[in-house]
């Protein structure tokens, strides 16, 4: 076991902060510590000069590192802060902050990738859809920029505060609340926000709105890969996200990503679902796969992700869309309204039967 | 910075001795102390400034599915740690 005076030899060839004189003599090392043949040390420097010094740093620590008996070393450059903060243990203490929002189960993203899939159709019916199945269901609009959720239920009153003047109430319809930016702003007011504000508005939409008790969230995530999916995966523990593609190869690249995305954040992936599948011609009932077919259910083997289902690409869909009466609830036993409730059933199953979902870590404070 | 995998989470984060320690529990058994001086430098914070030589911890938050963010007596606290990174610390 390397005892100090031998870690302090062997920083006697190592120039310390000034080039010259040695490290263990320099008066720049504070706080050397040995412990089970780890040895940390920190090393006192203009922080100024904390990037010139870090080949120091380097160098101090290999150093450290060849000594016989020593198993790891740390070298760590640290400086006085220049604003007065707070210092030791009685400094501020936060509580470990739970992170569940009181009252909802689960929480799952609708997400794409790329836009124009109809991601945002596909959520809305599949809120709709876990409703009828007898869940408790929210559906929150995190696309800023460009919130669907008041056309597709045809709503446009403006949300109050509750009695209490804290919480927002979220707006009900068809069985299931609601919450989007849509409701604030006039249809057609281009939000024009930086990043942070996309954050906060999200927060605010996720604990500062009376979901009450909720099985299932459902979260309209914006396309991409930006700040709403960054601020998502960080505000709040995410039960499960569902990728929405059509079968071209060129949607698919893009849901590749959303995919990696939510892997990187590790966020359970529900599944893939072939939105604009296939055409069937109302006409004489032939049918085109006009965005190729099938590519989305490759994606998903590929990536061993959960095939949810096939939606085809249906003018009842887009008409109910647009008229704000959702096929699911205007014709709730029609062929396409089944499409999402297969989908529908199939999260169902994800989110609540088998393992239960990864509890967080244990935070303690001794 | 690593990318979060999931056979890493802790179950645990515990914070010892007045904040110069952490101890992190992962769900496959392995555990470690982390010195609160090692856990601060290596915050992956696009803030590079240099902590204290007693700097402590002294708040802890999850964040998401796959990060913890650590909160410190010298005021730093953008670091987000994710589980990754949390275990390179304890067996580097």
């Amino acid at each position: 076991m390397a005892s100090e005076q031998e870690i302090l030899a062997a920083l006697e060839s190592t120039p310390g902060p000034d080039g010259r004189t040695p490290l263990a003599r320099s008066g720049a090392l504070d706080g050397l510590a040995v412990r089970d043949g780890k040895v940390f040390l920190a090393i006192r420097v203009d922080p100024a000069r904390a990037e010139a010094l870090e080949p120091m740093r380097a160098a101090a620590e290999a150093k450290i590192k060849a000594l016989p008996g020593v198993v790891a070393a740390t070298v760590t450059l640290t400086a006085e802060s220049e604003a007065p903060a707070q210092r030791g243990p009685t400094a501020r203490r936060r509580p470990p902050e739970a992170q569940a929002i009181p009252g909802v189960s689960r929480i799952v993203a609708v997400a794409s990738g790329k836009g124009g899939v109809g991601k945002s159709t596909v959520a809305c019916n599949l809120a709709l859809g876990l409703a009828r199945l007898g869940l408790k269901v929210g559906v929150l609009d995190a696309d800023v920029f460009g919130p669907s959720m008041p056309r597709l239920f045809g709503l446009a009153e403006k949300p109050s505060v509750g009695s209490d003047g804290q919480k927002l109430q979220p707006l009900e319809k068809f069985g299931v609340k609601l919450m989007s930016i849509g409701f604030l702003v006039e249809e057609g007011a281009a939000i024009v926000w930086r990043g942070p504000m996309v954050a906060s508005a999200l927060n605010q939409f996720l604990r500062e709105v009376d979901w009450g008790e909720l099985d299932v969230l459902v979260v309209d995530m914006p396309p991409g890969t930006g700040d709403a999916q960054l601020t998502m995966a960080q505000s709040a523990p995410l039960s499960g996200a569902l990728i929405v593609s059509t079968p071209q190869d060129l949607s698919l690249i893009d849901a590749r990503r959303g995919m990696a995305m939510f892997k990187q954040v590790n966020v359970p992936l529900l599944g893939v679902v072939e939105n604009m599948s296939y055409f069937v011609c109302p006409h004489c009932g032939g049918r085109t796969d006009i965005f190729a077919h099938g590519g989305a259910r490759r994606e998903a083997e590929a990536h061993g992700a959960p095939f949810l289902g096939e939606i085809p690409l249906d003018v009842v869909i887009r008409e109910t869309s647009d008229g704000g009466a959702p096929v699911v609830v205007s014709a709730p036993d029609s062929p396409q309204a089944a499409a999402f409730l297969a989908v529908a059933r199939r999260v169902r199953a994800a989110l609540f039967s088998g393992e239960p979902a990864r509890a967080a870590p244990r935070i303690v404070f001794e | 910075m690593p990318d979060a995998i999931p056979d890493f989470v802790p179950s645990e984060l515990r914070v010892r001795e007045g904040g110069r320690a952490l101890r992190v529990t992962f769900a496959d058994g392995l555990t470690a102390e982390i010195p609160a001086l090692r856990l601060r430098g290596a915050s992956p914070s696009a803030d590079r400034r240099l902590g204290p030589a007693d700097v402590t911890i002294v708040g802890v938050e999850p964040i998401g599915n796959y990060a913890a963010r650590f909160v410190f007596s010298d005021g730093h606290e953008t670091g987000i740690y994710n589980w990754t990174l949390l275990r390179l610390l304890a067996t580097a």
